[in-house]
């Protein structure tokens, strides 16, 4: 039978002991090296975090400059769309069309002169043409205003140009009944 | 057990902000750390090596992979705790995945081979010495633990529990089946009764 004294004294023999000089030196460098790669680990996470910040930060000005210069655009787009749809004319083609129509406006004046010449109508007929013709007058009036605003606008000297021929149909039709009447 | 503590970390994300000063100063102050256990307990934890492995070089690799691996992992470290216990769980864990490695390798040394370049015991030779060692072989990890540890290498139950992370009566409890065990193979191996 093995005593437990035996068991003990013979356990305390198993406790070696030796010297290992190098063992330290060796752990200490290890770990000053273990150290060295975790700085450089964290100094590289460090630089990947401010790249990671600097981009992001670049990406929203970017976006954010962008926003901006498409919300001050944006109101002043149809004022340009507005005025280039508007501006249907060139200047060349504007001076042309004024021109004519300043020569046409003298031929029908000189026509309007020649046919109702101051003296009042003889007929109905000819005093319902001439009441006419202030009407017509009347809306050429009108139109040439709103053509002094906004010159470059085809459409409204097209208008002008169908009053004025209207004048034109009338100041002949008040020339044929005066005609009839003498 | 007078130990310089280690140096309290905040976590990882400290660490970038920290300048190369600090760096230098933690790391210091973890090398002594380290350096004061080692001086203390740096004897019994080769000790304990070599009993779990077998031979003076794998022993000293244990003891040095257990520093290291203590020294990467301080940040799980809990401020205190006893440095020595935790390190001293480290190397024991370390001793089995070395003991497991070798035994997928199929190299373990043969313990006769060892024991012949054993460095001496101060506690002088015995005639059992072979016999328990591998006796103490045979044991289950949890028995050949607390044996190690408390009649080997002289720690008390409380400092066993402690690097076991076991109850006190544990221990005590492992103690007396490990003894009860090595008496039987100790008594068989010399033809006695049990």
């Amino acid at each position: 039978m093995i005593e437990d004294d035996d068991l003990t004294a013979a356990a305390r023999t198993l406790h070696r002991e030796w010297k290992s000089p190098e063992l330290w030196p060796a752990i200490a460098e290890e770990i000053r090296r273990i150290e060295q790669g975790e700085r450089r680990r964290s100094r590289l996470l460090a630089w990947r975090g401010l790249a990671a910040a600097a981009v992001l930060l670049l990406i929203t000005g970017a976006t954010l400059f962008l926003m901006r210069e498409g919300s001050s655009r944006q109101p002043s787009a149809p004022t340009r769309t507005a005025a280039g749809s508007q501006r249907l004319l060139s200047d060349d083609a504007l001076a042309e069309i004024e021109r004519a129509e300043s020569q046409y406006i003298a031929a029908i004046e000189a026509l309007a002169q020649k046919s109702t010449g101051g003296t009042p109508p003889p007929t109905p007929l000819a005093a319902a043409l001439h009441e006419r013709l202030l009407v017509i007058d009347a809306a050429i009036a009108d139109c040439r205003a709103e053509i002094e605003e906004n010159r470059f606008n085809a459409h409204l000297r097209r208008q002008l140009l169908a009053m004025y021929q209207e004048k034109r149909r009338t100041l002949e039709q008040i020339l044929e009944e005066a005609r009839h009447a003498s | 057990m007078g130990q310089v503590p280690l140096t309290q970390r905040s976590g990882a994300s400290a660490r970038p902000n920290a300048d190369s000063e600090g760096h230098g100063d933690r790391l210091q102050t973890d090398l002594t750390a380290f350096e004061a256990l080692f001086s203390s307990h740096g004897a019994r934890m080769k000790s304990l090596a070599l009993n779990l492995l077998g031979n003076v070089a794998d022993a000293e690799d244990a003891v040095q992979e257990a520093f290291l691996r203590a020294y990467r992992n301080r940040d799980t470290f809990r401020q205190g705790s006893s440095l020595f216990t935790w390190v001293c769980r480290i190397l024991i864990n370390t001793c089995y995945d070395t003991g497991r490695k070798r035994r997928s390798r199929h190299d373990s040394a043969s313990l006769e081979d060892d024991l012949v370049h054993d460095p001496p015991s101060p506690a002088g030779d015995h005639p059992l010495r072979l016999t328990l060692h591998r006796a103490i072989e045979e044991l289950a990890p949890i028995y050949q633990q607390v044996f190690l540890l408390c009649e080997v290498e002289g720690y008390t139950h409380r400092e066993v529990a402690a690097i076991l992370e076991i109850p006190e009566g544990t221990s005590k409890a492992r103690l007396f089946e490990a003894r009860r065990q090595l008496r039987s193979a100790l008594g068989r191996s010399q033809g006695m009764p049990s």
